[in-house]
């Protein structure tokens, strides 16, 4: 699905990326590890094409993506849940979901609002609410509709349950569960080891912009002193 | 949601009510005038309404809407000269006094020119966005002071007010009954543009365009087709000013023209339904009050627009408690 080689990036005159690599296979849960700093979420815009990559390969669904503007990363079905949420404040909820939305693989089985109304019951009450006035749990829930809308093949999450109450975490990892058995491919930053061992199939640790471990859940099991070395926690 | 309930479409119903009972009360006061200064301030409400498309909801800065104002004004003019003449314009197209002609032909011209300005300008963002849309008003601006044979700097008169069926536009209280109600469809029709998936696109665009564009959206041909409405709207305004004015110059598309049209947006409150009619009413009245007191009145507009903008955030229309979002 996406296939990232030796990229490198940054910004202006410092390189934050030095030889980043990474897989997500078809239908597979891939995480990104690493300390605040490393180049995660950089990882991220230079997929996306939020920052132009320097070097290094970058491939999604068997075509290149390095390069490509933001958009037209977007429209090959790359589904971004970004840092900080960052919903539409003055919109409502339903126009949130709805401004954004596209099916444009003419999917079997598409999203809809009422199939995202199901996953986040919440969003329906609160449907003609402006987002501003969601509390930051409902904002992520949001978030993750919204990208969903765009029946994307594969979603990334930055940072999705940062600063979030258990309760709500809680629910955040069912639903990314309940999405894998569905079949989508997702890639996700997050500091929740244990989290994270229960749901995904494939693991990376960024180490100062470079990968420096890669590992199933069970290769991570055997080697977790060293990863929380390098995770720090 | 102030803007969405019954009492809100009860009010906007009265102000429409009261608007047209205007030229009764200006008889009434034996006051004419006030019907003449009412219809500016209905035109420069369409070309305010127009402008906040983009500059209220869409967070681009025009500096150039004067020129689809004057280009629509032209249309007027210009349409009466080779009416009046007898002479098809290139030889082509003939001249009309009619104007269900002028106005779509208005409509058009104002239309095509913000097609092109804005998908040139539309490349560019922030300052420089700013900068190239005053450089194409400045260039139709100097165009048409070269143009002899329409004037140039002197402008174009219009002897007699276009005909339309049913009314008589020479009658002050007619023109500005047709005046508001073109301003009260081109209200109602940007309400719906920007309610709808189209105007929510755009209001994020405002907001953040990286992300917009990180959903997949490709938000170019959202930010020209605005560009596009409002520069028709514009148009449309210049062409009842025209009718109103019976004369037209380069004068209409000066860049003190786009900055008063841009005042009025911000005055009213931008990204509102009457903010933009608000300012434009306020700037236009402000010029005749002021204007009757002393020759230097904008030295004292000057503080008022600096003292709005500093206390009320919002805008005039911040006064009433209905802000950018709320509807």
């Amino acid at each position: 699905m996406l296939e990232v080689f030796g990229l490198k990036a940054g910004y202006g005159g410092s390189q934050v990326l030095h030889d980043v690599s990474l897989r997500v296979g078809e239908g597979e849960v891939a995480t990104l590890l690493g300390r605040n700093g490393m180049g995660k979420t950089t990882t991220v815009r230079a997929v996306m094409g939020l920052n132009a990559p320097r070097g290094g390969e970058l491939r999604f669904r068997g075509q290149a993506i390095a390069g490509l503007p933001p958009e037209k990363v977007a429209q090959l079905g790359i589904g971004l849940v970004p840092e900080g949420r960052q919903v539409f404040p003055t919109l409502t909820v339903k126009e949130n979901l709805l401004a954004t939305a596209a099916d444009r693989f003419r999917r079997p089985n598409p999203w809809t609002l009422p199939r995202i109304y199901k996953l986040f019951p919440r969003l329906q009450e609160r449907q003609n609410q402006s987002a501003r006035t969601l509390s930051g749990g409902e904002q992520q829930m949001l978030a993750i509709g919204r990208a969903l809308m765009t029946n994307p093949w594969l979603l990334i999450l930055d940072e999705a349950t940062e600063g979030l109450a258990p309760v709500i975490r809680a629910e955040i990892w069912q639903t990314l569960a309940a999405l894998k058995r569905d079949g989508l491919a997702i890639l996700v930053i997050d500091k929740n080891l244990s989290a994270l061992k229960a749901l995904a199939d494939r693991h990376h640790v960024l180490e100062k912009g470079e990968t420096v471990w890669t590992g199933s859940t069970a290769e991570l099991e055997r080697d977790i002193e060293r990863v929380r070395g390098w995770i720090g926690v | 949601m102030p803007e969405r309930g019954w009492t809100y479409r009860g009010v906007l119903a009265l102000l429409l009510a009261l608007a047209a009972a205007l030229p009764f009360a200006a008889q009434a006061l034996d006051s004419p005038a006030s019907i003449g200064i009412a219809t500016q301030m209905a035109c420069f409400a369409i070309a305010a309404a127009s402008l906040n498309l983009i500059l209220g909801h869409g967070g681009l800065v025009s500096f150039g809407h004067a020129a689809y104002f004057g280009l629509g004004g032209y249309a007027v003019g210009i349409l009466w000269e080779h009416f009046r003449l007898g002479e098809p314009i290139f030889g082509l197209i003939p001249g009309s006094n009619e104007l269900l002609v002028t106005l779509p032909t208005a409509m058009l011209v104002s239309g095509l020119a913000a097609a092109a300005i804005g998908a040139l300008s539309l490349r560019t963002s922030g300052v420089q966005f700013i900068m190239i849309t005053l450089a194409f008003a400045q260039m139709v601006f100097f165009l048409f002071v070269g143009l002899k044979q329409y004037g140039g700097d002197d402008g174009l008169s219009v002897r007699r007010h276009n005909l339309v069926p049913g009314l008589d536009l020479r009658d002050p209280a007619q023109l500005y009954w047709l005046c508001l109600g073109i301003l009260a469809v081109w209200l109602f029709l940007l309400h719906r543009i920007i309610g709808s998936r189209f105007g929510r696109v755009l209001e994020g665009v405002r907001q953040n365009e990286r992300r917009m564009a990180a959903l997949g959206v490709s938000t170019y041909p959202y930010k020209l087709v605005a560009f596009v409405i409002s520069g028709v709207g514009c148009g449309i305004a210049g062409a009842l000013m025209a009718n109103y004015l019976r004369y037209v110059s380069p004068e209409m598309m000066s860049w003190q023209r786009s900055g008063d049209i841009m005042v009025m947006v911000i005055l009213g409150g931008m990204g509102t339904m009457l903010g933009p009619v608000l300012g434009a009413v306020a700037l236009v009245g402000l010029e005749y009050t002021l204007g009757g007191l002393t020759e230097h009145w904008p030295f004292f507009l000057g503080p008022i627009l600096l003292l709005v903008v500093l206390f009320l955030r919002g805008g005039l229309m911040g006064l009433f408690g209905v802000r950018r979002g709320s509807g």
